[in-house]
């Protein structure tokens, strides 16, 4: 749930936001990700207006209010107030009309107006609201950012993802979330992952208790977010299971809708999880650049082999 | 033996770390695993930092799911850790 004053809790300044009437209707709730300019709707084709939008008045709405007369002009500006409507923002600091002021302070709608240009403000505020009302899905694991790509850490509690992270902070990469990450899908069908604002960069170390990274380390230490590139899974060292020992086929996994390449890496207690996690940070970052050992040696091998039995033939013959 | 309950939240202070580590702790003694579902967000609750980052005020009701051998026996005692007002 999303409500105005949280909306006017973040991006006031960003926004250059002034409240001017309908202060009691603040905790009124956002449904839709989007704003809009009433247009049409000033001149009574209420027909396709659901009102769950904020709305936006630019000069163009402005001149057309003043152009009508009074009974006219309340029952127009009436018909856009509606029970969802979240809040109403009047753009480039102009005039406001006192029967707007009256009716919202009348029904309880948080009336705004901002220095900003109408158009600017429509999209702005359409990218703070779909980055507020987009659906999160919340899980348990660690997110790190190595040589700058996001590697998501999974792995059942206690088989060591905080120590292994604490030891990547101290060889100089960042945390983002430890134990909580919330992963929100973003346009350009990548996700991002983020921890929660209370518990943002703090970190739990058994015996020592809760530890607070950006005071720890530095604020260069941490990040608020990152978009998930790569997935590691630590699991307990299994004699019986058999791991990858080549590495020739990459392994992917869907997440929240989203293919990433995934890692499987046995753990027991005398590996270094840091240094194989950022070894798989190194690798990575050389199959992006469209190298790939495996396959390469592999080709080097087939190649070595058909020429052996090819110059094996021709002596033959 | 997998249970579903909903359970509120009696400590005056809501959720805060005393009550968290106390659930940590029934957790750890025990054989089960637990999820704690509130307004839409589910968290492993054997985690310390999961659970303050639901920041769960006095009066809110958790979803419990709990999972394992002992899953009765762990759920009454996460009950009675998150109903003693004297926390």
């Amino acid at each position: 749930m999303y409500l105005v004053e949280q909306l006017f809790a973040q991006h006031a300044f960003a926004l250059n936001l002034v409240l001017r009437a309908g202060g009691h209707g603040m905790r009124r709730r956002i449904y839709a990700p989007e704003a809009q300019r009433p247009g049409i709707c000033l001149a009574g084709r209420l027909d396709h207006y659901t009102g769950e939008r904020i709305l936006v008045l630019g000069s163009s709405e402005l001149n057309y209010i003043a152009s009508l007369e009074n009974p006219l002009k309340k029952s127009r500006l009436r018909g856009l107030l509606k029970p969802t409507t979240p809040a109403i923002i009047i753009a480039r600091d102009l005039p406001l009309p006192p029967e707007l002021k009256e009716l919202c302070e009348e029904h309880g709608i948080p009336l705004f107006s901002t220095a900003m240009q109408a158009m600017e403000l429509v999209s702005r505020l359409t990218y703070y609201l779909y980055e507020a009302l987009s659906k999160t899905l919340t899980i348990h694991a660690t997110l790190m950012e190595i040589f700058g790509f996001g590697m998501l850490i999974r792995g059942n509690s206690s088989v060591g993802k905080s120590e292994a992270a604490l030891s990547l902070i101290e060889r100089g990469h960042r945390l983002i979330a430890d134990d909580v990450v919330r992963l929100r899908r973003r346009e350009g069908e990548f996700l991002e992952g983020s921890g929660p604002e209370i518990t943002r960069h703090m970190m739990e170390i058994r015996g020592m208790g809760i530890l607070d990274i950006a005071q720890l380390y530095g604020p260069v230490h941490v990040r608020p977010h990152k978009r998930v590139d790569l997935i590691v899974h630590l699991e307990e060292w299994n004699a019986r299971h058999f791991y990858d020992r080549i590495g020739l086929d990459e392994k992917m996994c869907t997440i929240y809708g989203r293919l990433i390449p995934y890692y499987t890496i046995p753990v027991k207690p005398s590996l270094d999880i840091a240094l194989l996690v950022e070894t798989i940070a190194r690798m990575h970052r050389i199959r992006f650049r469209g190298q790939h050992l495996p396959q390469q040696t592999q080709d080097k091998l087939v190649k070595e082999m058909t020429d052996k039995i090819e110059s094996a033939e021709v002596s033959l013959s | 033996m997998k249970i579903l309950q909903e359970v509120i939240i009696k400590t005056p202070l809501g959720l805060h770390a005393r009550p968290a580590m106390k659930l940590v702790q029934i957790l750890q003694q025990s054989q089960s695993k637990a999820k704690i579902t509130l307004e839409e967000r589910t968290i492993d609750a054997h985690s310390i930092i999961s659970l303050l980052s639901l920041a769960a005020p006095c009066g809110a009701v958790l979803t419990i799911s709990i999972e394992g051998k002992d899953a009765k026996l762990t759920l009454r005692k996460i009950i009675a850790a998150l109903s003693n007002t004297s926390e």
